[in-house]
C-alpha cells in the first residue's frame, strides 16, 4: 500500500507537486493522468524514493520512504536496460541483488524463465540494442516483476511504442498484474486517456502547474471485460467522456493564464 | 589508377634490374603482388579498389624517390639516401630497434598503466560525487594544463633514475585526458539508467565496477586513446632529452653521428610500432564497445 499525505515536491523553488494526498491500495491498479509537465512522472519518482519530498511524506506499507524503496521496483520508458550487459544478464544482476544466498545457476534458470514469461525465450545473450522497443519494455518488465517487491512504478512505460506493440504490452501488463500469489499493487504514469481505462483499476487525473489530483475515478469494469467491448461499455464510455472534460478544462485553465501574463493581469 | 599502378610496377622493376639491385626489386615487385593477391580475397568493390589505391600511391612514392636519390641523385644522399639503402638497413637494424622497442615499450607501458590506475579510480570518485566535482575542478583546470614535457627537466633532477623521471612525466601526461573523460563519462549517465540501478539496490561494489564504470566507458576509451597519443609524444621526447636507449633515443644518436640513413630508419621503424600499437588499441576498444554494434 502506498500513502502519501499532503505531499509537496519542489525543484529550485518551483513547485512541482502541491499538496497531494492520494492512497494507493494493496492490489489496486491505479493509473496517474495528466498532461505532460503536470508532474506525474515526478509523484512516482518520489513514491519509489528517487526523490525526495519537499514537505509531506510517502509511506510504503506503513513506513516512510527515505531513498529508494526496496519494496519497489521501476519500469522507465528508456533506459531501463542497461546496454552493455546482455538481456539475460540484466535480469540476473536484479536477481542476485535480490537473492544473495541463490547460486548463479538458479539465478540463471530464474532470469530465463522470467524472460519466458514475457515472450522474450531466445533473447538471452543479446544485448538490449540488438532488441526492438517493444521487446526491450518486455524485458524491463521481466526484470521488474522478477525481483521480489509487489509494488509496480511504471513511468510512460509504452510511451515510445508503436501501436501494435502498445496493445500487446498493454495486454501483458494487465495480464501480469495478477499472478499466482494474488494482484500486485501497479502505479501507472500515462498521458493516454484510453491506456488508463483499460488498464486502470483506479484513475487520478493531475491537474497540471503546480501538479494535484483534480479527480480520482474508480474503474472497476476494466478487469471484466477485454479490449473490443470494454470501450462498448456505457459505464466506461461516461467515465472516458467525464475525464476529457477534466482534460480540458484544465488545459483551458493553463491556458487562460497564460493569456492573463500577456495582459499583464496576473500575479 | 590500375593503369599508373602497372607502370609503377615495371619502373620500379626495370630500375632495379638495371641496377642489380635485389631489394629495390622486392619493393617493386612484392609490394604489388602482395596488394593483388589481396584484392584476389575482398569481394567489397570499394575496399577492393581502396587497395589498389594506396599502392599505388605508396609505389609511385617510391618510385619518386628512388628516381630523385639514385643513379644522378638531384637531393644530397648524406640527408637523403636512397630507399634500397634505407631498406637494407632497415632489416640490418632491426635487432638494435627491436631492442630499443624493448626499453621503450617498459617506459610507456608502465607509465600508460599507471596513469589508467590514476585517472579511471580518481575520476569514477570526483565523477560521482558533485561537491568533490566542484572541488576538485579549479585545481584540475590548472594543472591540467601545463604542458608535461616542462617537468621534464626538474623530474630529471629530482627523481632517482631517467626511466623514473620519463615515466613520471608520461603519466603525468596521460592522466588528464582520461580523468577528465571518466568525469564526464561518469556525468554523463543517463539520470534514469542511474535511477534503475539505484532501485535495483545493488552492492556498492558491483554498482561501480557493474553499472558507474561500463557507464562511463565510452567515454574512458575516448581518454585512453588521447592519452596514447600523448604518452607517445612525451616518451620520445623524453628519450630525444636523456635516454641511453629507446627508439627516440636511437634517432638522436643516429642523428648526433649524421648517419641519415638509419634516422629515417628509426623514424620509420617508430611510426610501424605505433601504428601497431593504436590498431591494438582499436581492437579492444571495439571489444569492450560491442554491446552498441546492431546486429540484425
Amino acid at each position: 500500500m502506498i500513502e502519501c499525505r499532503n505531499l509537496s515536491v519542489a525543484f529550485h523553488g518551483k513547485t512541482i507537486l502541491d499538496r497531494i494526498s492520494l492512497t494507493v491500495r494493496d492490489g489496486a491498479f491505479l493509473c496517474l493522468l495528466g498532461q505532460s509537465g503536470c508532474g506525474k512522472s515526478t509523484l512516482l519518482r518520489t513514491f519509489a524514493g528517487l526523490l525526495k519530498a519537499t514537505s509531506g511524506e510517502v509511506l510504503v506499507d506503513g513506513k516512510a520512504v527515505d531513498g529508494p524503496e526496496p519494496a519497489c521496483s521501476v519500469v522507465f520508458q528508456d533506459y531501463s536496460l542497461f546496454p552493455w550487459m546482455t538481456t539475460g544478464k540484466n535480469l540476473m544482476l536484479a536477481l542476485a541483488a535480490s537473492y544473495p544466498q541463490k547460486t548463479k545457476a538458479e539465478i540463471r534458470n530464474l532470469a530465463e524463465s522470467y524472460l519466458e514469461m514475457v515472450g522474450l525465450g531466445g533473447v538471452f545473450n543479446q544485448y538490449p540494442a540488438a532488441l526492438s522497443g517493444g521487446m526491450r519494455q518486455r524485458a524491463a518488465i521481466a526484470r521488474a516483476i522478477a525481483v521480489p517487491s509487489r509494488i509496480l512504478l511504471m513511468d510512460e512505460p509504452f510511451g515510445a511504442l508503436d501501436p501494435v506493440n502498445r496493445a500487446m504490452l498493454q495486454d501483458l501488463v494487465r495480464e501480469l498484474h495478477r499472478d499466482s500469489r494474488g494482484a500486485r499493487t501497479v502505479v501507472f504514469v500515462t498521458h493516454d486517456v484510453d491506456e488508463a481505462l483499460y488498464l486502470g483499476t483506479e484513475i487520478a487525473v493531475l491537474g497540471s502547474s503546480p501538479g494535484r489530483v483534480i479527480a480520482l475515478e474508480e474503474n472497476p469494469v476494466s478487469r471484466q471485460l477485454p479490449r473490443e467491448k470494454l470501450f462498448k461499455d456505457e459505464s466506461v464510455i461516461s467515465l472516458q467522456r467525464k475525464i476529457m472534460e477534466i482534460y480540458r478544462s484544465d488545459m483551458n485553465e493553463k491556458l487562460n493564464l497564460r493569456e492573463s501574463f500577456h495582459s499583464g493581469n496576473g500575479i | 589508377m590500375k593503369i599508373l599502378l602497372v607502370i609503377e610496377f615495371i619502373g620500379l622493376t626495370v630500375a632495379a634490374v638495371w641496377k642489380h639491385d635485389w631489394f629495390a626489386a622486392a619493393g617493386g615487385i612484392l609490394i604489388p603482388a602482395a596488394a593483388l593477391v589481396r584484392t584476389l580475397f575482398v569481394w567489397d568493390k570499394d575496399r577492393r579498389t581502396a587497395i589498389v589505391d594506396v599502392t599505388a600511391v605508396l609505389e609511385g612514392f617510391l618510385l619518386a624517390w628512388q628516381l630523385v636519390t639514385s643513379n644522378r641523385p638531384v637531393l644530397d644522399p648524406v640527408y637523403f639516401p636512397a630507399p634500397d639503402t634505407v631498406l637494407r638497413q632497415f632489416f640490418s637494424e632491426l635487432k638494435d630497434m627491436a631492442h630499443g622497442m624493448l626499453s621503450s615499450l617498459y617506459l610507456l607501458g608502465t607509465a600508460y598503466l599507471l596513469s589508467l590506475a590514476t585517472a579511471i579510480p580518481g575520476g569514477l570518485l570526483i565523477g560521482s560525487s558533485p561537491r568533490l566535482r566542484n572541488a576538485a575542478e579549479p585545481f584540475s583546470k590548472v594543472l591540467s594544463v601545463i604542458p608535461p614535457i616542462v617537468y621534464i627537466p626538474y623530474a630529471i633532477r629530482l627523481l632517482p633514475s631517467f626511466s623514473t623521471a620519463s615515466i613520471f612525466v608520461i603519466w603525468s601526461g596521460a592522466f588528464w585526458p582520461v580523468f577528465a573523460n571518466t568525469v564526464a563519462g561518469v556525468v554523463n549517465i543517463p539520470e534514469t539508467m542511474l535511477d534503475s540501478a539505484r532501485m535495483l539496490h545493488l552492492k556498492r561494489g558491483t554498482f561501480i565496477f557493474r553499472v558507474l564504470l561500463p557507464g562511463a566507458m565510452p567515454s574512458i576509451l575516448t581518454g585512453a586513446s588521447l592519452s596514447l597519443v600523448f604518452s607517445f609524444l612525451l616518451l620520445t621526447a623524453a628519450e630525444l632529452i636523456g635516454a641511453t636507449e629507446g627508439l627516440g633515443w636511437y634517432v638522436k644518436d643516429r642523428a648526433d653521428f649524421g648517419d641519415y640513413a638509419r634516422v629515417i630508419v628509426g623514424i620509420i621503424f617508430i611510426g610501424l610500432v605505433i601504428t601497431a600499437i593504436s590498431a591494438g588499441f582499436k581492437r579492444i576498444e571495439k571489444r569492450i564497445l560491442r554491446y552498441k554494434e546492431v546486429t540484425e
